[in-house]
């Protein structure tokens, strides 16, 4: 009997026990939850904050006018060329164009406000518009030009009434306009098509678009052919001895240097000793192959190292040469895990904004760069630079070159996700 | 109890002769080149039956001494199995056959090793052609992972013994025949050869091996992997590949090494015990430590 | 050198061990047969023999046990070198021991129904049944000790000198048969004298047999003795 009561005392203390247990386990994955959630909800914040504010910049407005190719235009009787267009005076017909539609503006000060309304790019695309063609001599067309900044943000609400800083005045012609059907917003093509401007409504991110993309092919080319041959090299055939053994912990620390001290190697090396062009995509492209390499030859290191010696011992036992038993078998094997490293390597070049701040790439570059030797700028530096400016399209425009960054990135990592799904499974 | 360790001629002669004193013995000895066990049986054939030829062959890793001075035949068209206890060398003596201890740095050999008279170790033989000579099948199968065809036909096409798609397509399905898995897989020579099970996977590692035509094949425990029914097939393909191959083989079973072989080697700590022909050692073997590893007497 | 233990599987050696005791027990056992056969003959009572049988079929459940302890050792060790040989000699001389036996029934019935025993009381020559029946005991025990120490020297002096023609077993055996064919042979008893020699010849040969059973398993040698 005694034998019961025990085993009862011991089932009771167990139970007691228990109960503190399962407690203690939950709080831990109550915590464990709350952490994710925690950051899932910052991410989300993090994330819709910057699509809120960027999403507006995606959109632009634009006003209606009839603009007459005047004869006057042309100073003598002579025949249209590109020389004879340039000298013509557009700014006098945007002018004109305006006066003519709003005919009731008489004082200076109002035309000065009703010119500012207008995007200061518009003398340039009735230029533009007349090179294309030049029957347009003595038409006239209406075109939808681009509206002043503050216009833009008032009429998208971004701005309003209250803080903008447009005049009773203005906002009154834009109330005809309205009524009118001459102002619209569309889609934000300019952000796509041009390069960096003062004024906010011309301003876009090719420039800076084709400067990361230069940069970012210059780095592959170069990082990783380099990089490979010399994890292979590092991997395969070194010896195992004292030289080696530094090399290998010299490239380990290397990937653990800040980045900006290979900015200033850049700027010392690439451009005061070699010359080279400050601010191009090449010397941008140099430096951050020095940035990546350490990063690809650990990534590539690791994965020559997971291929299995069965493996080289099939090739080895056949007659295959170290060198074929290398290309052959082992490559192909390393290959899904050297690309992932690459791309993740890329991906970071890619972000990378303090070394070429330092190598002079925060420049105000406004034409699209052609080649690898002309000033660029990349997309972080175009971030940093219009997060200066104080205007709200500004604004707006910095959150939308953060976003489309951001697709970037994502679409490299998915690239590479891809391109590693696609070697595991071929084999 | 101890157990009776077969000494040196000169050294049984001096003791019956009555001297105890075993350090004169071995002032004497130290002059031979004879050292510790002279192995019993037959270890060598004559010129006309041997393919491998190897004369007092020395492994050493760093200072760690794997092989004693180990004299061997392997014969013409014979299954030569090696047998012995776990870490006796005889997979480190295998290995030497191909040279594949060259890729283990610390590694030395010493002695000489002929394959038909050509001393396998000379300073201008490229190891190269000699791996298609002497092929290997490992003991954990290890198909490339390519497809079947791939597999077999990797080895023909990096040595150029074959030229077009149609010799390529004979060599894999003579291959393949050979090595009974023709019917297995003949519709499906695209598929990857991992993907087959572990028997097949091996008997493809056969396939590889002799589609270059070696002379000799090193298996190195090639069964120790599989289940009964795939090691079985595997026997008997070594029984019909003996016709035109010469097979060394290393196990682990000494009922498969009975089944397979016609003769067979026990290394001892790196000593050959002995050599005989097979039926001899496994119903009366000449050496107390053979008799002990074979019956199952190992402590 | 004797068999040694020390397997590194401890129940292959207990396997052994039990068919060496089994084998035994069956020698025993047949040496018990030819005492209780001596027994009736010095009794003068031949009629009633249900104990020879009675002992026979033991020997023959013993042969069955031995058997399968034979088939047991062999599928579930895989037995080489000595082991095989001492497994297989054994197996072989359980077969005799059993023949041994059935010989000696047959000798029994074969009794029973003589009238008169082959002893020969011929001048010089005074050869007995008993006395045959005796030195076969002693050669059958002798034979089974050899076997059971794995004596090869006993087991080859026996092939050369014990049970040779030259063997004194032999020449009495011999001897008696002459003595059957002379006196015997025009009665009625004749048959059954000749039943008994018979079986006193094939007695020999299995004792022979184990004896070469014995040599198998120290030297996985046959050795085959010329048939008379």
């Amino acid at each position: 009997m005694t034998n019961k009561k025990q085993a009862l005392a011991i089932a009771q203390v167990v139970e007691k026990g228990l109960a503190k247990r399962k407690a203690r386990e939950r709080r831990f994955r109550l915590a464990g939850l709350s952490a994710i959630i925690v950051s899932l909800i910052m991410l989300v914040v993090l994330l819709s904050s910057i699509v809120l504010t960027g999403l507006p910049a995606f959109t632009q407005t634009a006003v209606k006018l009839d603009f007459t190719y005047d004869q006057d235009l042309l100073p003598s009787a002579e025949s249209l060329n590109d020389e004879v267009i340039m000298a013509m005076d557009f700014h006098g017909l945007v002018k004109k164009t305006l006066r003519e539609k709003f005919p009731e503006v008489s004082s200076r000060k109002d035309k000065k406000q009703l010119y500012s309304m207008i995007s200061s790019g518009t003398p340039y695309d009735l230029r533009d518009a007349l090179m294309a063609d030049h029957e347009l001599l003595g038409q006239t067309v209406s075109l939808w030009v681009l509206a002043d900044d503050e216009v833009d943000s008032f009429f998208k609400g971004s701005k309003t009434v209250t803080d903008t800083k447009l005049s009773e005045k203005q906002i009154s012609w834009i109330e005809t306009l309205k009524a009118e059907e001459r102002i619209r917003t569309q889609f934000n093509w300019t952000f796509f098509e041009n390069g960096d401007s003062r004024e906010p409504e011309l301003s876009g991110i090719r420039g800076a678009m084709m400067g990361s993309l230069f940069v970012v092919l210059v780095t592959l080319l170069l990082s990783f052919p380099i990089g490979v041959a010399a994890a292979i090299y590092l991997e395969e055939f070194a010896t195992q001895n004292r030289w080696n053994d530094l090399i290998e912990i010299n490239i380990n620390n290397l990937a653990a240097v800040p980045s900006i001290v290979f900015g200033l190697l850049g700027l010392a090396i690439y451009i005061n000793l070699m010359g080279m062009p400050r601010s191009a995509p090449l010397v941008a492209g140099l430096v951050l192959t020095l940035m990546t390499l350490p990063t690809i030859i650990i990534a590539s290191r690791a994965a020559l190292k997971s291929v299995p010696p069965s493996l080289r011992e099939a090739a080895l036992g056949l007659g295959a040469s170290k060198t074929q038993m290398i290309f052959h078998h082992v490559l192909p094997q390393a290959m899904p895990g050297m690309l992932t490293g690459s791309i993740i390597g890329m991906a970071q070049a890619l972000g990378e904004t303090a070394p070429l701040l330092m190598i002079g790439m925060v420049a105000f570059i406004v034409d699209i760069p052609s080649g690898f030797l002309d000033p660029a700028t990349v997309l972080p530096v175009q971030i940093y630079l219009w997060a200066d400016s104080p205007e709200t399209a500004f604004l707006e425009r910095t959150a939308a070159a953060i976003m489309v960054l951001l697709v970037f990135l994502i679409m490299m990592n998915l690239l590479a996700i891809w391109l590693r799904k696609k070697f595991e499974k071929r084999w | 109890m101890d157990k009776p360790i077969m000494m040196n001629e000169k050294v049984n002669f001096a003791l019956t002769m009555g001297m105890t004193d075993t350090d004169d013995i071995r002032e004497e000895t130290d002059t031979t080149e004879i050292k510790q066990m002279a192995t019993v049986g037959s270890p060598l054939l004559s010129e006309k039956k041997s393919r491998m030829t190897c004369r007092n062959v020395d492994v050493f890793y760093g200072d760690k001494q794997a092989i004693n001075n180990v004299s061997l035949d392997v014969g013409k068209n014979e299954v030569l199995a090696m047998i012995g206890p776990s870490g006796c060398g005889k997979s480190t003596f295998l290995r030497c056959l191909n040279r594949m201890n060259d890729t283990i740095d610390i590694c030395r050999v010493e002695g000489s090793i002929k394959l038909d008279g050509q001393d396998i170790y000379d300073k201008s033989l490229d190891v190269v052609p000699l791996r298609a000579r002497v092929g290997m099948v490992f003991q954990k199968p290890n198909p490339f992972p390519k497809s079947i065809y791939d597999n077999v036909a990797y080895g023909p096409r990096i040595h150029g013994l074959v030229s077009n798609k149609a010799e390529t397509d004979a060599v894999v399905e003579e291959s393949l025949k050979s090595a009974g898995l023709w019917e297995e897989v003949k519709d499906r020579l695209d598929a990857p050869g991992t993907g087959l099970s572990g028997g097949q996977q091996q008997r493809l590692c056969i396939a590889r091996a002799i589609a270059v035509k070696p002379e000799v094949i090193l298996m190195d425990e090639p069964c120790s992997a599989l289940d009964p029914i795939a090691t079985a097939k595997i026997e008997e393909l070594i029984d019909e590949l003996r016709a035109e191959f010469t097979i060394a083989i290393v196990t682990h079973s000494m009922q498969q090494a009975a089944r397979v072989s016609q003769r067979t080697a026990y290394f001892h700590l790196g000593d050959l015990v002995e050599v005989d022909k097979t039926d001899k050692i496994f119903t009366s073997p000449s050496h107390q430590l053979t008799e002990d590893y074979i019956t199952g007497r190992f402590g | 050198m004797s068999t040694e233990h020390n397997h590194t599987f401890k129940r292959f050696d207990k396997d052994l061990d039990k068919l060496r005791s089994q084998v035994e027990r069956m020698g025993n056992e047949v040496s018990r047969q030819i005492d209780l056969l001596l027994g009736h003959l010095q009794a003068g009572k031949m009629t009633d023999y249900d104990d020879v049988i009675e002992n026979d079929m033991t020997i023959n459940g013993l042969e069955n046990k031995a058997n399968r302890t034979v088939i047991k050792l062999l599928a579930k060790r895989s037995p080489m070198g000595r082991d095989l040989r001492v497994i297989i000699g054994f197996s072989r001389m359980i077969t005799d021991l059993e023949r041994v036996g059935d010989e000696l029934v047959t000798m029994a019935k074969s009794l029973a129904d003589a009238k008169e025993l082959p002893d020969c009381f011929d001048g010089n020559n005074t050869i007995t049944l008993a006395e045959m029946l005796v030195m076969a005991m002693n050669l059958l025990d002798r034979a089974l000790l050899a076997a059971q120490n794995e004596d090869l020297e006993t087991a080859q002096d026996m092939l050369q000198k014990s049970l040779t023609k030259q063997s004194s077993y032999k020449i009495k055996l011999a001897e008696m048969i002459e003595c059957v064919k002379k006196h015997h042979a025009e009665s009625s008893n004749g048959f059954h004298s000749a039943l008994q020699t018979h079986s006193l010849q094939r007695v020999c040969d299995h004792i022979c047999n184990i004896c070469q059973h014995t040599v198998f398993m120290v030297t996985g040698e046959d050795v085959n003795h010329e048939e008379d």
